[in-house]
């Protein structure tokens, strides 16, 4: 079972599409115990870094090291919280302004549970995981993204 | 002693290399030290190390065949 939802895929090359979110929602129709769903959605965001708007995010990342940091955050979430499921998508690879980067997707019996650990998996994400953005500005230009609370 | 190191994100802009394998070093400290030499831009971002996926303290030791990853701040979702 660990080994199972150690291997299981977070990283997708590019956007999320909102198609397979749609997707993975209506998948828990079957999981009649389930009374609450909390998602998080990342977008991509048209910052202006020195008078040069972000066109896209390329995303990076140090592959092993981010999985076992995931897997260790999703088992300490189902610790803390009494949740039906969880599940994290990240993009890796050139994702453009408006798409969707993150997809973070929790359920449980009640809202609170939902609710809490998205907030929770989301912030870990962000702080504890090798995962880095570069923001294209269109041409050659770049800034290393930095991530705000 | 040999340890590969794995450069990524503005490290990577730096070293033009995303890994290599050093020799005769001990400690991060030691690693540190000629990654400043060798990447003097180094000095001005702010990393730290991972030895085999762990962040590690300044001074760790370093054993034979280990991973060390010079990682700049995260900046996911």
């Amino acid at each position: 079972m660990a080994e199972e939802k150690k291997r299981k895929k977070v990283f997708m090359e590019g956007a999320i599409s909102p198609t397979f979110i749609a997707d993975s929602i209506a998948k828990h129709s079957s999981k009649k115990d389930i009374g609450a769903h909390s998602i998080f959605l990342g977008q991509v965001r048209n910052d202006l870094i020195q008078n040069q708007e972000v066109k896209g995010i390329e995303y990076s990342c140090y592959q092993e090291m981010a999985e076992e940091k995931l897997h260790e955050i999703r088992e300490n979430c189902f610790e803390k919280y009494p949740l039906s499921c969880l599940h994290v998508y990240h993009s890796l690879g050139m994702v453009e302004v408006g798409e969707i980067c993150l997809f973070v997707f929790t359920s449980s019996k009640h809202r609170a549970a939902a609710t809490d650990a998205c907030s929770y998996l989301v912030e870990r994400i962000k702080k504890e995981v090798p995962i880095w953005g570069k923001e294209l500005f269109g041409g050659d230009d770049f800034a290393w993204k930095v991530n705000k609370n | 002693m040999k340890i590969q190191v794995l450069a990524f994100g503005q490290i990577l802009d730096i070293t033009q290399k995303d890994s290599w394998e050093e020799e005769g070093i001990l400690n991060l400290n030691q690693l540190q030290e000629k990654l400043w030499n060798d990447y003097p831009a180094l000095k001005e971002i702010s990393f730290v190390f991972s030895i085999n996926k762990q962040i590690s303290k300044d001074g760790a030791l370093l054993s034979d065949g280990c991973e060390v990853a010079l990682l700049p701040p995260f900046s996911g979702g």
